[in-house]
Parts: structure tokens; sequence; C-alpha cells
């Protein structure tokens, strides 16, 4: 699936002026593109709106043809489980829940049974370099092996995008690279399209596609 | 997989607070459950004597309720006397299966003696169950019983003519004990026992001793500790000439008894019956599970606030609850915007909210309902003592069934304030980093 934005502007109110405005963007199916803004400059609202977690205010987010916000909540949400895969800057295990938990609950909410769900997500966790860790808690991983649980679970439903939100932001370099190339290899072993936010010039490097918000915006 | 997994990990994340906010509601449904079986208990306890009974019929003083209290539980002393003619009339009604006379008015060692007759041995005569008399027996036989000698004995006591045949009749005194009399006292059958007179128990002039012929199967009813003896041996007894009234169109005396148990045939006959012996001046008649159903009500009726008080705490524990996840639900809220973001539906994390609300209350009520048996166990030697029966922990009510679904309901529901809360979460809003 291609990932199309129309004419896409998110407004919040008490802002004059949209968050996100960006006359067009198409993301082919399975291209990798690093999108990077200043703080403020509406990233994360942009991501949220692909993910159909934050509801355009005009124009459209299209998967092919179809339109996201068109969708029924509920439908919004299976739509988001199977097709979107989400990756945040920290926070993003579920405590209480094992590592391996994390990563299937991912895919149970995307359909599939709960013993292939544990099945992919071991396989994925050792993919991720973290086979010795499935029981783990998440407070008890480092922060660069919660990123690496976090796009194991991003991956697992081999959604149509995943989208990242600053991964490594509050990673070291040696770890920020590592995290950032096993997202860009897991992401390509699924087919899916990898959309990167971020507003550091080191992760850019990584990406041959890179977009600034500001020149693509209106 | 998700949502019982989801639920489980919420409450032990915070098991502390879950285990606290369980007990509550296992308090209050402890407490709930602890009255509604020892009531129970209570009721059962006090209407069993009364089971299989049907109408008391005594003389006209006195009470229903005391009549009834006289005759099937053996308290008090007895309301009067009544003429021997109304047991004929019983005995020849058309309504009447059975009727058994009870004469009373002695003791022994403590127990109480009866006067009656072979009826009170027939298959009709609930307490102890049987089909023949041997059935009802634990050792031995029925006393012997002979109308004549009956007959013999009364003419005597009235000055009469002895009826046809007398110099056949043999006079026995003979007894059958209860089965709590034969064990206290170690009265055995062929054992000699000497009835006293009164309830203080003074001897009677003359010596005059009862064989036992039997003792009665246990019953756990007021039976178990009585002692009956032939009703023509009672009146054998010197000092029972106070037994005789002036007839009443004053042609001599007669001889009169205590009160008689009357079983009516089935079906319209009870209600026939009824009806015409309370039209009768000189008879009082008494339905026994009537009379104690409304004494029970009165009894009853005091545990009413207790378990109003009960209830409450149930509902404060469910309240406890929902406050307990109504005040997480800000440390929630991030993990709901990330099971949001990577897929889980509303309705999933508002389910695992209720759930977990359900569940909670669900443990709290088993805990309490196990608790309730526990404090029963515990407390039955004591309830003994004061109440004179022993509630039995294994007894499980329709209605703690019910108290389990319907509090784990009422958690549940009580689950939808906070899920409500999940529901309205703002995912885009709460998936930003904490600052
Ligand atoms: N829910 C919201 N309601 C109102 N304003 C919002 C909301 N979310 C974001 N904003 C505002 O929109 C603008 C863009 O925010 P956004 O988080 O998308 O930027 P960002 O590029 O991700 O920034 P950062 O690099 O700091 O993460 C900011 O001015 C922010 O204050
Ligand atoms: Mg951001």
């Amino acid at each position: 699936m291609d990932i199309r934005l129309e004419n896409l502007q998110v407004s919040y109110p008490g802002h004059s002026t949209p968050v996100v405005d960006i006359p067009s963007l198409t993301v082919a199916a399975g291209r990798q593109i690093c999108l990077v803004g200043g703080s403020g400059s509406g990233k994360t609202t942009l991501l949220n709106t692909l993910a159909g977690i934050v509801l355009p205010t005009r124009g459209s987010v299209l998967y092919d043809d179809m339109d996201i916000a068109s969708l029924s909540e509920g439908r919004r949400d299976r739509f988001r489980a199977a097709n979107v895969g989400y990756v945040f800057q920290t926070f993003n295990l579920l405590q209480g829940l094992s590592a391996m938990e994390n990563v299937a609950i991912a895919a149970s909410f995307g359909g599939v049974k709960a013993s292939e769900a544990k099945t992919r997500a071991k396989d994925l966790l050792e993919r991720v370099n973290l086979g010795h860790r499935l029981d783990s808690r998440p407070g008890t991983l480092s922060v660069g092996e919660q990123q690496r649980v976090a796009i194991a679970r991003a991956v697992i439903n081999r959604p149509t995008v995943v989208l990242a939100d600053e991964p490594t932001a509050n990673l070291d370099v040696e770890n920020g690279d590592e995290v950032l190339e096993l997202l860009k290899e897991t992401v390509r072993e699924a087919h899916s399209i990898l959309v990167l936010v971020t507003h550091e010039p080191r992760v850019q490097s990584h990406f041959d596609d890179v977009q600034v918000l500001s020149e693509i915006s209106a | 997989m998700n949502l019982p997994r989801l639920i489980n990990r919420s409450i032990s994340q915070r098991w502390f607070s879950s285990c606290l906010t369980s007990l509550s509601v296992a308090l209050g449904v402890m407490l709930v459950a602890a009255i509604l079986v020892v009531k129970d208990e209570m009721e059962q306890s006090f209407l069993k004597p009364g089971r299989g009974y049907s109408l008391v019929v005594g003389p006209p003083k006195g009470s229903s309720l005391t009549l009834v209290l006289n005759t099937v539980f053996h308290m008090e002393t007895s309301a009067g006397l009544l003429p021997f003619r109304v047991l004929d009339s019983l005995e020849q009604s058309r309504y009447v299966k059975l009727a058994v006379p009870y004469s009373v008015g002695d003791t022994f060692k403590g127990y109480r003696v009866i006067g009656t007759t072979g009826a009170v041995f027939s298959k009709y005569f609930p307490h102890p169950e049987g089909k023949t008399p041997q059935e009802k027996f634990a050792d031995g036989g029925p006393f012997h019983y002979d109308r004549k000698a009956l007959a013999l004995t009364l003419s005597r006591l009235t000055n009469t003519d002895p009826p046809e045949g007398a110099e056949n009749v043999k006079e026995v005194n003979e007894a059958v004990v209860g089965y709590e009399v034969a064990r206290r006292l170690g009265v055995r059958v062929g054992y000699q026992i000497e009835p006293t007179h009164g309830v203080e128990g003074t001897t009677h002039a003359e010596e005059t001793l009862w064989r036992v012929t039997g003792v009665l199967k246990r019953t756990g009813t007021p039976i178990d500790k009585v002692v009956l003896i032939n009703l023509d041996s009672f009146y054998r007894i010197p000092d029972h000439k106070g037994a005789l009234v002036i007839k009443p169109d004053g042609s001599g005396l007669e001889a009169t008894f205590s009160a008689a148990l009357v079983f009516p045939k089935p079906g319209v006959n009870k209600a026939l019956l009824y009806a015409r012996l309370k039209g009768r001046k000189d008879v009082l008649v008494a339905e026994v599970d009537t009379e104690l159903r409304k004494l029970f009500s009165l009894v009853g009726d005091v545990d009413k606030a207790f378990l109003m008080v009960s209830v409450l705490v149930v509902v404060i524990g469910v309240l406890s609850i929902m406050v307990a996840i109504y005040n997480t639900m800000n440390e929630r809220r991030r993990e709901i915007a990330i099971l949001r973001a990577i897929g889980a539906r509303k309705t999933t994390v508002m389910s695992a909210i209720v759930g977990e609300a359900g569940i909670l209350s669900f443990f709290g009520a088993i805990t309490g309902l196990l608790m309730a048996h526990g404090l029963v166990a515990v407390s039955a030697g004591y309830v003994e003592q004061k109440a004179n029966f022993r509630p039995d922990p294994t007894h499980v009510m329709v209605e703690e069934i019910m108290l389990l679904a319907g509090v784990t309901i009422l958690g549940a529901l009580a689950g939808l304030i906070p899920a409500w809360k999940a529901y309205r979460t703002d995912v885009a809003t709460h998936l930003a980093p904490l600052s």
C-alpha cells in the first residue's frame, strides 16, 4: 500500500496556523523516509494523523485510496492494529507485561491467535537480539533494549507503515545508530513503509530519502 | 488472551491495593452471608420440631402459640384440662386421620413425662419417622396400650361402672424414652423408672414403677427429651385425681387430658376440620406451622438491621473498588494511550477496567463467603450455647450464590465509571512523553 497525503491540515484550538499543513506527499509501499523538523514543528502530530489517532482538520490521509478518516472509530482501531506500527521516543512498553507479552499483545490486537502471536514475538525478539530477555519486564531493560522491544512490536503484524517518533533521542550515539539500523532492517524485512521523524541531523544520514517538514509544508 | 492478561496485569501491578479493596468487599459479604446462614439455620431449627405436625387441640384457655409451645416443645406447664369427650369426637371425625392425646404433668429426672396412646407410634406421627413402629425405635418397641385399660382406669377415677370385660384387662405401667433421655440418663430397655409428680419432682406417695419398653430414634426435636407412658398408667399415678372435672350437665365427674395433636386426612379436610374446631367453644385449635412462623418472624426480625448494615458494608466495599480504580486512572492513561496506539479498541480498554472491578468484587465475594463459613464454624459452639442450635458451617445456600453473582455484577457496574473515563481518554494527548 502507498500512503498519500492530500492537502493535509491539522489544527489545534488556540493555534492560529495549522500545526501540520502538507499540500501533497506520497510514500510508496516499502519506502523508508526521514522527516526532519524542529521542536514543535508538528512531527508527532503528523505521525498521529498518519496513525488515525488524530484526525485531519482538512484534507486526507489515504492508504491506497482508503481515507482513514472515513472509518468508524472501531474500524480505525482495527485498521491501526493491522496496518500501523508505532515506536515512540520513550515509555513505549506496558509495565507489568514481559518483553514477549508486550510484543505479542500487538499481534493479538491484529487478530492473530495467542499461540501464533507468541511464536512470532519470540522470533522477532530474537531478531532484535533479545532472545535472552523474553521474560524480562520493561523496567529491567535498558533504554536501548526497550526500543528494540518496541521495534519488534511495531513490525509484528507486518504493517503497511511503521511510524517512528524520534526513536533514538534518548540513546547515546552508538546505541542510537544500532537501534536505527535494526529498525530499518526489520521494517524492510516486514516489507513495511518506514516514516521516521527527527530533529537530529545525525539520524538523517541513515536515510536516502530525507524531507524537511518546512519545505514540504505550505 | 488479551483481556484476561490485561486485567491480571493490572491487578497484580497493584496487588496490595487490589487485595485491600477486595478485602473490603469480602468483609461485607462475610457479614451478609453469615447472617443469612445463621438465620436460615435458626429458622430450620426453629421450625423443625413442628414439621409434620398439623393441628393442636387444647382447652379453650390461653393463646394458640402457648398451646403449640406446650404441646410441641413441651415448654411450660399445660394450660388446662380437656374432657375425654373431645378426644372421642376427634377420633371419630371423618376429617381426622390420626389424633394423639397428651396428658402431661409429670417429669422424670427433669424430662417431661407424657401419657399417650399407641397412636403416637403410628406411621402418620412424624417424629421419629418410620413406616412401622419398629422403624421408629433405636432399641426395644412400643409400650402396651389398651383402650379398655384406659376405660377401666378412668371409670375407677370417676367412680363409674367399669367397662365390659374389665376383668380380663391387664393393667401395665410401661414407658418409652426419647433418645436424649436414654443417652443422658443411661436408661435402657428393661429398666424400671419412677416418674415423680409435677415439674418440681416430689416423689409420689405410693411408689410405682414403669418398665422401659423402648428407646426412640434420635429426631433432633423435643421428642428426644420426653418419656412417653401408656395413657392409662398416667391416670394410675395416685395424685392425678386432679385430672377430673365436673361434667357440663353436672351429672358427675369426667376425666381430662392436656392436648391432642391432630393429623387431618389429606386435601381439603384440614381446612374443614380447622373451621369446625375453630367454631367450637370448648376447645382451642392452633395450626403448628403458622404459630411457629409467626413466632419466628418476631424473633427473626432482629437481624434485619444487621443485614441492612452488612449490605451497606458490601456496597461501600464495591464503591471502594471503584474509587481505587478511579484514583489510578491518571497513571493508567498513558498506558491506555499506548494500548490504543498499538491497536487496542476502546471497548477492549473499557472491558479491561470493568473486568478488573468485576474480578476484584468476585474474589472479594468468594473470600467473604469462605470467611462467613469459617466464622460459622468457629462460632458454632458459642451459638449452640446461647441459642440452642448448632449452625452447620457446610450449609451453603442458594442466596450465597446469588450474593456472589450480585456482588460481581455490582462491582462490574461500579467499574463502568472509571471505564467511562478510560473511554474518553484522548490518545494523542497522553502519548506525549510525561513532562
Ligand atoms: N493535543 C494538543 N492540543 C493542542 N496543541 C497541541 C496538541 N498537541 C500538540 N500541540 C501543539 O502543536 C504543536 C506541534 O506539536 P508536536 O508535538 O506535533 O510537535 P513536535 O514536532 O513533535 O515537537 P517535539 O520535537 O518537541 O516533539 C506544538 O506547538 C504543540 O504545543
Ligand atoms: Mg514530538
